[in-house]
């Protein structure tokens, strides 16, 4: 009866009903089985030696050993670097686009949230197309007789990929608080004698504070995490998460210390990023949502300039969204290596009838189908997952709540390639033994997606009223009826949301991948690293399976748009 | 049908229970309205007899049936919310169709029904407007027919006005009374506003304190008031201590008054009620302050140790500084405890 009641009411504290305990549970049973402990087991590799003694010599090691910190201080600026300057690029787009109102728009919007969904893989592979040795610039360039830079394998690459892949984010981020401002504020500031700069400096910026500070945690926490892109385009360049691979890979036993030492440095820097991550977007006030344009808002008329602004800034936008899939694309149909070659399917074709062989155990077309079982499976396990740990992160408030929801959400912040890792050790001798499963694939999968989903549905669940449940209930509607009814209905977008982005993150995901996955159950990401890394470097196939995996990518983001259209036919007009 | 409350306790954790000892009786298409200023707990109370929350003492009745612990869905008590809580995905028929299809009735008679409600409120030509195409009175209204789709045994009201202005407050606050006085079901009205409690109730209470503290007709709390609380509260500018003399009467700071039967710790009389200007033997103050507030005049006059606070007719014209004479009908002050 006590459960009851607190389902429909948060009333008093005291009660903390056993619902809400036994979901708890159910989450950190899942969180320490399948994260905590496996990252545990490799971070005491770290501060243990061989016999199991407790040492500090590898942290010592690492932080003395001048490649260790050379890779470590790299993925720090860089990281730095790459966040300072998607911010500043992301600023002046997120206030343009919340104060102008053009054709277009919802287009605009819609487009930048195209890099959520598409594979890291896909950019870098785009990024190749455009500046490597046969891209796009350098035959550009060597057409015009400039020498052509070959930017694969720089550092200012990597740091070009991180702003293209985050700056949409960024902009998410800015524009969602910008457009939730009041502008009654601004008019009062103007009312009051403050010029245009002034108000924008002492009454707009300081109200952005917070969502600034959360989008440059939350891309430096990206950056620093990254391994994709720098596996694939940094050349001998590496950040923590790839050399710790490259250690573990190496299987010596002193590397197998260094990389725990390494998790357990890169753990510490990406705890407190995370931290001020959840801290600040916890400060930002208002909805974040994303408000087309509100009746009566800073809505004006566009100068010439402005236009000009806004115009170019769009183009930019699309620019950097579009183009290097754009590149891709092009690159799948073309015969040869340059643009002006002939229109082919033969790459196409190449990759639906290549045998398995020549380094790999299956065809691309058996990882096509692995990845689509797996994103399908992580998504069924991450609906519940997710939802259970919205649920709780509203439901509970008070005293500690802030170190719970973090702890819920931990594994935003976790070293994807030492998860993989850990879980491979942690459960390759019975009684458990997952090691060379499909499912371990999903399970990894899992933990990396679920926590983000569940601040997709988070973020709906808190602005739902919670007075709509009691209304229904006082109409006469059980518990069950007022959840699918009334709750559901308006939860569904974040609900969605969350699925896309289990079944993305599953479909994209490579450092943890590379470490669980068995020859039989390679996915495309896995697929396409080898294609690329592997001899001769042939483009053709390497573009038309990228454009593979970009459109189950997109095609999975469209299904759920399309659903959600359905869905909501009757839904909150006038919204987003 | 009757709704008692009785002896209800609540406390959401705190050191200081909300609600303390309340009890109510409301009788069958009685309009019981709940007074009491802001965060004195009325909307704890209806949550409570709605059975979103459980008291910690006391119990809930309806027609003699226990309900405290009954689930909110199978109480039949229709609720309309402060903020009107209208399903923001269905249109104003879903909406008020959305208890009966709880009910699992027939289609057609609930088309039926749900057309008779809107004629009812007068929303017929908004059967298909989304929530947020609605103004304010209209929302009230499909959030009114909607609680009573529900065919309630009991309605409760959460300040349902107060997100309107306040002339369509005072337009729709008549209509809301003959609608309310129509139904058959024990109705709890809430309000913080106490002309609107005036104009709707068949009674009254006053919340205070976790308990009512006062209880009455609209015409018995507006005039006789017992309690100083619900006095000042109720809009008696003027409320002064008094001491007694012995000898059958009071001392009071405007002078000894005759009195017979029990000595009141204070007396009070209304504004409205003070004479000025009449014939000899008034009393004599200076005017401190002066306010015109539409068909009258508020006038702050200091006489003897203290200020009394009287409305007359504007036509009087008295100033700033200006001497006045005034009087007080013996009957129209009103001891109080
Ligand atoms: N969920 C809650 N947890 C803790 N305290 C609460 C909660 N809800 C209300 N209160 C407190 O209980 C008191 C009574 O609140 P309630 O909402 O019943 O007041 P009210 O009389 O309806 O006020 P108003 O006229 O402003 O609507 C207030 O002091 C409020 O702060
Ligand atoms: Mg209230």
């Amino acid at each position: 009866m006590r459960g009851r009641f607190d389902m429909t009411y948060r009333a008093k504290g005291r009660k903390k009903s056993v619902l809400v305990l036994t979901v708890y549970s159910i989450l950190f049973a899942f969180l320490v089985l399948f994260c905590l402990y496996p990252l545990f087991l490799i971070a005491m590799k770290g501060i243990t030696d061989g016999s199991g003694r407790i040492t500090s010599r590898y942290l010592v090691d690492i932080l003395r050993d001048g490649i260790y910190r050379e890779v470590i201080w790299f993925t720090f600026w860089q990281a730095a670097l790459s966040s300072i300057l998607t911010l500043l690029f992301a600023f002046p787009g997120a206030y343009l686009l919340s104060r102008y109102d053009f054709p277009g728009k919802r287009f605009v919007i819609a487009a930048s949230t195209i890099p959520f969904v598409i594979p890291s893989l896909v950019l870098a592979v785009g990024l190749i197309a455009i500046f490597g040795s046969s891209g796009v610039l350098s035959s550009i360039l060597s057409s015009l007789s400039i020498p052509a830079p070959d930017l694969i394998g720089s550092r200012s690459i990597i740091i070009l990929a991180h702003v293209f892949f985050n700056f949409p984010i960024a902009l998410r981020i800015l524009l969602a608080r910008f457009s939730g401002l009041d502008p009654t504020l601004v008019h009062a500031a103007r009312s009051l004698g403050a010029g245009r700069v002034r108000t924008f400096f002492t009454v707009v910026l300081p109200q952005m504070r917070y969502s600034v500070l959360s989008a440059l945690s939350l891309v430096f926490t990206f950056c620093f995490l990254t391994f994709g892109i720098v596996l694939l385009l940094g050349g001998l360049n590496h950040t923590i998460e790839v050399e710790i691979r490259s250690l573990f890979v190496g299987l010596s036993e002193e590397g197998l210390h260094h990389a725990g030492a390494l998790v357990l440095v890169e753990s510490v820097i990406v705890l407190v990023t995370t931290y001020v991550y959840i801290w600040s977007s916890s400060r930002v006030s208002g909805r974040a949502e994303i408000v087309l344009s509100r009746p009566g808002t800073m809505r004006r008329k566009i100068s010439p300039a402005g236009r000009f602004l806004v115009g170019t800034y769009v183009m930019l936008v699309l620019l950097i969204v579009f183009l290097p899939l754009l590149m891709v694309f092009l690159g799948s149909f073309m015969a040869g290596r340059t643009l002006i070659h002939a229109f082919t399917l033969d790459w196409y074709w190449k990759i639906m009838t290549m045998e398995s062989g020549s380094g790999f155990s299956v065809t691309p077309l058996d990882s096509i189908r692995n990845s689509l079982l797996f994103g399908l499976l992580t998504m069924l396990l991450c609906l519940p997952l997710s939802y259970m740990t919205a649920w709780v992160m509203v439901k509970r408030g008070g005293r500690g709540k802030r170190f719970m929801d973090m702890l819920l959400l931990f594994p935003l912040g976790a070293s994807s390639v030492a998860l993989g890792y850990g879980l491979v050790s942690a459960y390759s001798s019975p009684p458990v033994s997952i090691t060379g499963t499909w499912y371990i694939i999903v399970l990894v999968h899992s933990v990396i997606a679920y926590p983000i989903g569940a601040r997709a549905i988070y973020s709906s669940m808190k602005s739902f009223p919670p007075q709509l449940e009691r209304a229904a209930r006082s109409l006469g509607a059980s518990p069950v009826e007022s959840f699918f009814r009334v709750k559901l209905p308006l939860i569904l977008p974040g609900i969605l949301v969350a699925a896309v982005f289990a079944f993305a993150v599953s479909i994209g995901e490579l450092g943890a991948t590379l470490m669980v996955s068995s020859e039989e159950y390679i996915t495309m990401p896995v697929y396409l690293y080898r294609t690329v890394e592997g001899a001769g470097r042939e483009l053709g196939p390497m573009y038309a399976f990228s454009v593979i995996l970009m459109s189950t990518a997109f095609l999975s983001f469209l299904s759920i748009e399309i659903i959600q259209k359905v869905f909501l036919k009757w839904g909150v007009r006038g919204d987003t | 049908m009757t709704l008692e409350v009785v002896s209800v306790g609540f406390g959401y954790g705190g050191s200081v229970p909300v609600l303390k000892d309340v009890s109510i009786s409301v009788g069958d298409g009685e309009v019981y309205t709940l007074l009491g200023s802001s965060g004195s707990g009325k909307t704890t109370l209806l949550n409570i007899i709605a059975g979103f929350l459980r008291p910690d003492s006391g119990r809930v009745m309806l027609d003699g049936e226990d309900i405290t612990h009954i689930r909110p869905e199978r109480r039949g008590v229709g609720m309309v919310f402060q903020d009107y809580a209208l399903f923001p995905h269905m249109n104003v028929r879903n909406n008020i169709l959305f208890p009966m299809k709880a009910r699992n009735l027939a289609r057609a008679e609930m088309d039926g029904r749900a057309d008779e409600l809107c004629e009812l409120v007068g929303i017929s030509h908004l059967r298909d407007r989304m929530p947020s195409e609605l103004s304010g009175g209209e929302k009230q209204r499909t959030a009114i027919a909607r609680a009573l789709a529900a065919d309630p045994r009991v309605l409760l009201l959460d300040e349902p006005l107060s997100a309107l202005d306040a002339a369509l407050r005072i337009e729709l606050r008549g209509e809301l009374r003959s609608l309310l006085s129509s139904l058959e079901v024990p109705t709890l009205y809430i309000t913080h506003d106490q002309r609107e409690a005036m104009a709707i109730s068949d009674r009254i209470g006053y919340l205070l304190d976790g308990r009512i503290i006062e209880e009455g007709t609209p015409e018995k709390l507006y005039w006789r008031p017992e309690r100083v609380q619900t006095a000042s509260f109720l809009g008696f500018g003027n409320i002064f201590r008094v001491k007694a003399r012995g000898n059958g009467s009071i001392a009071t700071p405007l002078g000894p008054i005759p009195w017979n039967g029990d000595m009141p710790s204070h007396i009070g009389f209304r504004p409205d009620s003070v004479r000025i200007g009449t014939d000899g033997g008034g009393l004599k103050g200076k005017v401190i302050s002066s306010e015109y507030r539409g068909s009258s005049l508020f006038l702050r006059v200091s006489c003897r140790s203290v200020v009394v606070i009287m409305e007359v007719d504007p036509h009087i014209g008295a100033g700033k500084g200006d001497e006045v004479t005034f009087s007080i009908p013996r009957d129209s002050i009103v001891p109080l405890r």
